[in-house]
């Protein structure tokens, strides 16, 4: 359903437009020059490929699309093939997992045309973890270096997957060999050498940043904050890892918080602030459960699960410094629904072997968290839906303004009148129509 | 897994399960707890999955349906009036001309009167910026003595967004220029002397 969504949405004016003009004004081998706060060469040069090679216009932005429908299904599949469910309390952590994997606001926020650079890096990112708790074969080197280097092509976030095979080769991870984990040591001395040698460029803060309740413009934070960032980038990265954690904040801002202060909240933020908080809870207490079983037993997938999660949630975290936002924490959602579906089948399996007072409550909590997360599951589709229709009413209502904005870019105009049609012609998806009690349950803002 | 899979498993799980743990005593775990705690925690998975199929078949089956479409509107008119972008510029993709006045009625703008405006008028009118950007976009054109008194209009309904939008796509500016108005005088109809 999601990806039917996305592949009827209209490529969007904003961001696409600019991005096309970028590449039909530049030649492959310019994306390759880290001279911009922004690089993500494979990303800009895939896109390119696709915009110099495919025929009709047609052709090329249904490739562009499917260049975030395909990742997104990869990684689903993977996820419960990963899984792989061999008895009922298993089917149900996995159906809770991937819930979570869906539901986050890490992935949702990626599912945004033609916006593909960390859709791309969160299959391959499970692809690693699969790949080091795997037992070693000879291609499982050179398999880890490009899935890295492929990741971090298309989105500084990539990165993330370097920490996690040193720390997936220092848990004896069988398939996280020594020399994979000096390799992607090396590829990363490599890429922050050739980053820091163009960093003159570099904006003190490229985008709004979110603080408390909160955000500020760029200009603002560098009058308020520019003699000493460093409390803001904390923030920022502190803001992410939480997001992923628990809803909240967003970009940020602590609006759920906001929200609930002043009386204003929606059933939508209870669930999502609440299925987030009791499940990282659970996380932790399955997480140290396992920590303590390593001293006596040693690594064990489990464990490393847990680790490996921590690790990319500090890795998204450093990465996003700049600024928060929810898809910046993508890397990290795979290692968050892979300890969900430990953690909610531990749970299962605690209270299963627990009394009947304790057995009952368990099952409450965790059929309310299940829910918690299915409901947000729907709502990512709902949203997918919403972004597409948002998309035409963007085609509709802005073209005048875009005409004047830029009358002096021939290329971008160019490019969008031929885009137009796309954009208007066919009837956009919609979100469906639930009663209002379910919206609100779902989280689709009234349009 | 079934429906009835589930009901069985639930009972069971809550028959079959023994007391709390009492000193003294140890309760092996009923072997039958773990699944039937399953088929309980799999109750949301069954009802978004069926529930999602259910929609999805509705949705191929009647995608007209009120659960996937907002009401259906029966003219230009309509759709601006409503703020249905999409069906107001499926008029103008029929063939409908942007600038060909429409008939319109509101107790308001026209004071219940029938009276013929272009579609610009009436997206100012309604306060509908967004079916003003449409329009201009897909063919209204604003030198046309029909929309010549846009920008005043929407001085007349207050709306600066819209005028300024005007302004911007070549709106004749029309300060002094715009018909004296009372205050009972519908917001239309005061600007359409000769025009009807």
């Amino acid at each position: 359903m999601l990806s039917v969504s996305l592949w009827q949405t209209p490529v969007p004016v904003s961001e696409a437009v600019a991005i096309f003009e970028d590449i039909a004004n530049q030649p492959p081998t310019r994306f390759l020059t880290p001279d911009t706060s922004y690089y993500r060469p494979l990303f800009h040069m895939s896109i390119s490929a696709i915009w110099h090679n495919a025929g009709t216009l047609e052709t090329k932005l249904a490739l562009i699309k499917l260049l975030q429908i395909v990742p997104f299904l990869v990684l689903v599949l993977m996820f419960v093939t990963h899984l792989r469910p061999r008895s009922a309390t298993d089917a149900v952590a996995a159906a809770v997992a991937v819930a979570v994997l869906v539901g986050s606001p890490g992935l949702r926020d990626n599912l945004e045309i033609p916006l593909s650079y960390t859709i791309v890096g969160m299959p391959l990112a499970l692809a690693v973890w699969i790949l080091v708790n795997r037992e070693p074969r000879p291609w499982h080197l050179p398999a880890l270096i490009v899935l890295t280097l492929a990741a971090v092509g298309f989105k500084e976030q990539g990165l993330v997957l370097i920490p996690l095979v040193v720390v997936a080769w220092w848990t004896r991870a069988p398939g996280a060999s020594r020399a994979a984990a000096a390799a992607l040591v090396v590829v990363a001395a490599a890429y922050v050498v050739l980053r820091l040698s163009w960093r003159g460029s570099w904006p003190m803060f490229e985008q709004a940043v979110g603080l408390g309740f909160g955000e500020i413009e760029p200009s603002e934070a560098v009058a308020r904050y520019g003699t000493f960032p460093y409390f803001v980038y904390a923030y920022s990265g502190a803001s992410t890892m939480l997001n992923v954690l628990f809803a909240e904040p967003t970009r940020g801002t602590f609006s759920i918080v906001r929200a609930i202060v002043r009386g204003q909240a929606e059933t939508w933020q209870f669930i999502h602030l609440g299925s987030s908080v009791l499940m990282t809870g659970l996380i932790g207490w399955w997480g140290i459960r396992e920590a303590k079983r390593v001293r006596a037993a040693g690594w064990s997938v489990e464990a490393r699960a847990f680790l490996l999660l921590l690790v990319s949630l500090l890795a998204c975290g450093v990465l996003s410094f700049n600024y928060s936002r929810d898809r910046l924490g993508g890397m990290a959602v795979p290692f968050y629904a892979i300890a969900a579906y430990y953690a909610f089948r531990a749970a299962v399996r605690w209270a299963a072997e627990s009394g009947r007072l304790r057995m009952t409550a368990a099952a409450v909590a965790l059929l309310l968290l299940s829910a918690g997360w299915h409901a947000r599951a729907v709502g990512t589709i709902e949203r997918v839906r919403l972004t597409a229709f948002r998309n035409q009413i963007e085609w509709l209502a802005t073209l005048p303004a875009r005409r004047l904005e830029f009358a002096h870019r021939t290329t971008y105009l160019r490019i969008m009148e031929s885009m137009t049609s796309q954009g208007v012609d066919r009837p956009a998806p919609r979100p469906t129509l639930y009663p209002e009690s379910l919206m609100d349950v779902f989280g689709v803002p009234p349009r | 897994m079934t429906a009835g899979g589930v009901i069985t498993g639930v009972v069971s799980a809550f028959r079959r399960t023994r007391g709390p743990a009492k000193a003294g005593h140890y309760y092996e775990p009923a072997p039958d707890s773990r699944r039937g705690l399953a088929a309980w925690l799999a109750i949301p998975t069954l009802a978004v999955a069926l529930g999602l199929c259910a929609i999805e078949a509705w949705r191929a089956i009647r995608p007209r349906s009120a659960l996937f479409q907002p009401p259906f509107v029966y003219s230009l008119a309509d759709a601006i009036a409503v703020g249905e972008l999409p069906q107001a510029y499926a008029f103008i993709r029929a063939g409908q001309d942007p600038n060909e006045p429409i008939w319109v009625r509101h107790p308001v703008f026209t004071g219940r009167r029938w009276v013929r405006v272009s579609p610009l008028l009436w997206a100012v009118a309604t306060r509908n910026g967004q079916a003003v950007d449409m329009l201009i976009a897909f063919g209204a054109r604003l030198e046309r003595r029909e929309n010549s008194d846009a920008v005043c209009l929407a001085q007349r309904v207050g709306d600066q967004g819209i005028e300024r939008a005007l302004r911007l796509n070549g709106a004749p500016t029309a300060a002094g220029d715009c018909p004296a108005s009372t205050k009972d005088d519908p917001v239309l109809t005061h600007l359409l002397n000769g025009f009807n």
